[in-house]
Parts: C-alpha cells; sequence; structure tokens
C-alpha cells in the first residue's frame, strides 16, 4: 500500500515555519504524505521506530526528512548525528534547514554527512521556492536510487 | 774562691746592661746612663749627665696635650716621698731628635728609690721600656678596628641598600604579577565576552530572523488567498509589511557579516589588485544591466592583504559609486593608485551625487547612512565593513565629496617590504 508510506519527515518546532513549509510543499503536490513532528526527540523515537513509535516498521523509511537544527531538547545535529551513523538509516536523505548562517553549523552539519543545508530565507517566495526544488530534487534522486 | 767583682768594673757594668736605666739624684739631675737609654733617646752620656732630668727631656712642644713630663714627675715626686717604686702607666714621651724635632715614643717606666742604710733617698732608679712599637703596633690595630667597623658600617649600609632593593624588585615583581593577573583576568573576561557575542549574534541569526519569516509568509498567504477580499489599498499595505520584513532580514544579515569581520584574522598575501577589481566590476554591472558605465582603471600596484577581504572592500566601494550615479545617464568611475608613506593608496572616484562634508562623520559608522533608503537602498553597513577590514589591514579609508559633484574614496594599504613590483 504506497499510500501509506511516509513519503516527507518533517521536523520542525516552529509552527509558522512549518505550516509555511508544509504549503509550499503541498503547491507541488509533494504533502500528501507528510508526517510533521515538533521536537527531536520524537524524531528519534520516530525514525527508530521506539518509544511511542515501537508499533512502527523501522523499515517504513520517509523518503525525505527535513530537519531544523534549533530545536528544544534534542536539537538537530543530534538527530542528524543518530540518523546518520546507524546502517538502517543513514541511506535516507536529511536536508537541514535552518535560519542558522553560523558557520560552524554548516561545517558540523556536513561533517555528520548532511545531504543538503539551506539557510531558510526572509522572503516567503524564496523560501518557498528552496523547499519545492529541495523536495522534488531529494524525492526524486531517491527514487531513482531505488528503482 | 770567687773573685769578687772590682767596684770599680760596676760603672762599666752598669752601662753595659741591656735595659734602658737611668739614675737620678733626688733633685732629678741625671746622675747616670746605661747605654741603651742613650741610643734609644739620642743623647750622649757627656750631654746629659748631671743636667736636669726635664732640661734634657722636655714635652714635646708641638703637642699640646702631651702629659709625660707631668706624670713624670708626678711618679718621682711620689718615690722621693713615699720611697717605694713607683709603677707608671703606658706614657706617650716624644725624644728630640738631635736636629730639635721630636720622634713619636711611647715608654713604660718604673721609678724605683735606692736607700742607704739610714732609709735615706739617696737615687731614683729610672727604668724605661720602649714599648713604641707595641703600641703603634696597638694604634694600628686599633685604626684597623676601627676601619673594619667603618666598614662593616658600609657593609651594613650596603646590604640595607640591598634589602631595600631586593624589596623594591620584590614589589616591582608582586605588581607585575597583580598586572599580569589583571591582564590575563581581562583576556579572559575578553574571551567571556567574545563567547557571549558569538551566542548572541547565533540567537540573533536564528531567533530573529524567524518570525520575520512568518510575517513574510503569512502578509503572503493573506494576499494569495484572501486577495479578492482585500482592496488595492490593502494590499499595498500588506507589500509595505513584507518589504519592510525583507528590509530587516538584510539588515540583520549585514550586522551579522559585520561583527563576523571582528573574529575573523586576517590572512595576508601579494595578489594583483586589477583582476580583483574587473571581477568586481563585471558583477556589478550585472546588476546595472543596461545602464552605461564607463570605467577607467589606471595601473593598479600590486596589494599586501587578505585577498578576499580587500575584494569585499571593493565590493562595498564599487557596488556604492555606482548605486550613488546610478541617476546620472553616464556613470563615470577612475579607479587608480599611488604610493604616500610607506602605504600603497587606491582610490575610486564617481560622478555620482557625492555627500556633504559636514556628515563626514557618519560615513563609516554601522547603520549611519548620508541617504534615505527611498533615494538610494541600502542599510547603512557596506562601508562600516570596508573600514573595519582596512583597518584589521593597519591601513586607513577616508573620503572625499561634494554634493553633485561626485565623490572619491580612498583606502591605503601598508607596503610590504619584501613586495617587488
Amino acid at each position: 500500500m504506497p499510500n501509506s508510506l511516509i513519503e516527507i519527515l518533517l521536523v520542525e518546532d516552529s509552527m509558522n515555519d512549518a505550516e509555511l513549509t508544509i504549503r509550499a510543499l503541498k503547491k507541488i503536490n509533494l504533502a500528501n504524505n507528510l508526517i510533521h513532528l515538533t521536537d527531536g526527540a520524537e524524531a528519534i523515537d520516530f525514525i527508530f521506530a521506539q518509544g511511542k513509535y515501537s508499533d512502527r516498521n523501522i523499515d517504513d523509511k520517509p523518503k525525505l526528512i527535513l530537519l531544523d537544527l534549533h530545536m528544544p531538547k534534542v536539537g538537530g545535529l543530534e538527530v542528524l548525528e543518530k540518523i546518520k551513523t546507524s546502517e538502517q538509516t543513514k541511506a535516507i536523505p536529511v536536508v537541514v534547514m535552518t535560519s542558522s548562517r553560523e558557520q560552524k553549523d554548516i561545517v558540523e552539519s556536513y561533517k555528520l554527512g548532511v545531504n543538503a543545508y539551506v539557510v531558510k530565507p526572509v522572503g516567503f517566495n524564496e523560501f518557498a521556492k528552496a523547499v519545492a526544488d529541495l523536495g522534488l530534487f531529494w524525492l526524486l534522486v531517491n527514487q531513482s536510487t531505488r528503482s | 774562691m770567687i773573685t769578687p767583682v772590682p767596684k770599680t768594673d760596676f760603672e762599666l757594668i752598669f752601662e753595659a746592661v741591656p735595659g734602658l736605666y737611668l739614675i737620678l739624684f733626688p733633685d732629678l739631675t741625671i746622675a747616670a746612663v746605661s747605654d741603651a737609654y742613650l741610643s734609644a733617646t739620642m743623647t750622649q752620656r757627656d750631654a746629659i749627665v748631671g743636667r736636669g732630668l726635664f732640661d734634657v727631656f722636655p714635652d714635646n712642644p708641638d703637642e699640646e696635650n702631651a702629659t709625660g713630663e707631668s706624670n713624670l714627675h708626678a711618679s718621682l715626686n711620689r718615690v722621693i716621698a713615699n720611697h717605694v717604686a713607683d709603677t707608671m702607666a703606658i706614657q706617650k714621651y716624644d725624644i728630640r731628635r738631635p736636629d730639635g724635632t721630636f720622634e713619636v715614643r711611647y715608654w713604660s717606666p718604673i721609678n724605683k728609690p735606692v736607700l742607704d742604710a739610714e732609709n735615706n733617698l739617696r737615687y731614683i732608679i729610672h727604668r724605661a721600656e720602649d714599648v713604641t712599637s707595641f703600641v703603634l703596633m696597638q694604634e694600628a690595630d686599633e685604626k684597623q678596628r676601627k676601619e673594619n667597623i667603618e666598614l662593616r658600617a658600609r657593609l651594613d649600609q650596603m646590604s640595607r641598600e640591598i634589602m631595600v632593593r631586593a624589596q623594591e624588585i620584590q614589589n616591582m615583581n608582586a605588581e607585575l604579577k597583580q598586572q599580569i593577573a589583571e591582564k590575563t583576568e581581562k583576556e579572559q573576561q575578553y574571551i567571556e565576552v567574545n563567547k557571549e557575542l558569538d551566542s548572541f549574534s547565533y540567537s540573533v541569526s536564528h531567533d530573529l530572523r524567524a518570525p520575520l519569516r512568518a510575517i513574510h509568509g503569512y502578509a503572503q498567504i493573506l494576499i494569495e488567498d484572501y486577495g479578492n477580499h482585500i482592496d488595492d489599498d490593502g494590499k499595498r499595505v500588506t507589500r509595505v509589511i513584507m518589504d519592510n520584513a525583507n528590509r530587516m532580514g538584510l539588515l540583520i544579515d549585514d550586522l551579522l557579516a559585520f561583527s563576523r569581520l571582528g573574529k575573523q584574522s586576517v590572512v595576508k598575501g601579494i595578489f594583483d589588485m586589477k583582476p580583483v577589481v574587473e571581477s568586481v566590476l563585471s558583477e556589478i554591472q550585472g546588476t546595472y544591466a543596461g545602464k552605461s558605465i564607463s570605467v577607467d582603471i589606471s595601473d593598479l600596484p600590486r596589494a599586501y592583504g587578505d585577498r578576499n577581504m580587500i575584494r569585499h572592500v571593493l565590493v562595498n566601494l564599487l557596488s556604492n559609486s555606482v548605486k550613488y550615479s546610478s541617476r546620472n545617464d553616464k556613470i563615470t568611475i577612475s579607479i587608480g593608485a599611488y604610493t604616500e608613506n610607506d602605504q600603497q593608496v587606491y582610490y575610486i572616484k564617481d560622478n555620482g551625487v557625492g555627500f556633504d562634508m559636514r556628515y563626514y562623520d557618519k560615513l563609516f559608522s554601522v547603520f549611519q547612512r548620508l541617504h534615505s533608503s527611498s533615494e538610494f537602498e541600502g542599510t547603512g553597513v557596506g562601508l562600516a565593513i570596508a573600514h573595519r577590514i582596512v583597518s584589521k589591514h593597519h591601513g586607513r579609508i577616508w573620503a572625499e565629496g561634494q554634493v553633485d559633484q561626485g565623490a572619491t574614496f580612498f583606502f591605503s594599504l601598508p607596503l610590504n617590504v619584501t613586495n617587488q613590483y
């Protein structure tokens, strides 16, 4: 049942940013199978099918993870590290989407194996375009590697 | 059987005794004298026997405090009166040389009465021992002792001074240590402040931009989804909101770039200026397509500095030149260089709106602008960044301008001594 497959996992603590992201993805029909989680701890539980997601199938992997860095409790970098150091999950494309232009965040993300790093622009049009490009690109890439 | 000494020989024997003896009559005239006495006092027997003792041996008239004569007199008087021997303390009794001058002498004398059977005083034996060398030696010792004391005192003085100096050095060391400690503390504080600044700019970067994105995004949604409920003025107002959110985003980005520059270290090298200028110009010309820009670049000497940072300076200065000349039909920019006081000066001259030198102070300050953003857009950070970069190179940046007469911006970089042009 391909429709139950999660296409995109959005990990974003800002409800506003999440709404804008989802809106941009909706416009290009990529938000049909999207899950939005608001903190890193829950994201880890979801990805590794543990805690309250323990009845989830770990092999039911999202095709793309959009990850915010600056989140309460467990930050984005920690989530990224967990994903990229586990054999089960390291193939999932992860795109860090953050407001931070800090060099150390960018360097650290790439060190941990991020697939793309996007600084969220203030302007909505640019933001929507960035989200749409990313979504399309990584979903297509992921599909082509699977087939 | 022992033959007694003939009486006549006693005179001979007396004169030969190895001691200094003088025999006096009770009236203190000299009765007899030993050879040793004569030689010790540099006198002749004929010249002194029969004469008064003090006539022959007067005090040294050059010595005001001489007591030899009076002490001897007192001792002899005691002998005459008491008929007992009188031992005198050591006396200074200078000897008159044949030439009349005196020679320092110290004596240890003893006066002993010679009594007859009826206990009458017949003679006085005056025996003197020359202790001059002993006394002089003692005096020398005394002098040495005094000198030693003096030396000791000086030594003490010196060690006190050394102690004082050592104390001073110790104090200075303590002061220095204190200063170092204060400096270390200041450095620590500096590091702390820098850390705080880091996390401050981090949160500025992240937390300030997120609400702006929401403002802009939701205003956009308003237009997109509810456009037919809002009239044209309502849409204009919404766009003003979006423009300002965008502008605030630019301000935050520029401010962050400016503060990041403070931490960045300068990596110096020698590089050709002309290609850098040309690449910057072609970038700028792209954004002003359709404008006629005439650029005159004279010979530009190679520069010694951080290429990326200097490029940033050129981007800011050249884009300013074009921006503030953009109202002209024809933009004319000339770029040149000259050497002055160990500094390589580069300048960029335009034919733009110029500026009023009265407000020169504000030119290179952060967020200070001489034109409103409705006239010319900008955040007022570009020149502040250029100023900071040039200062980091120990160079100077300045400008000359006049309203509507164009502006010239100069910046200098210290010449590299090894730089060969």
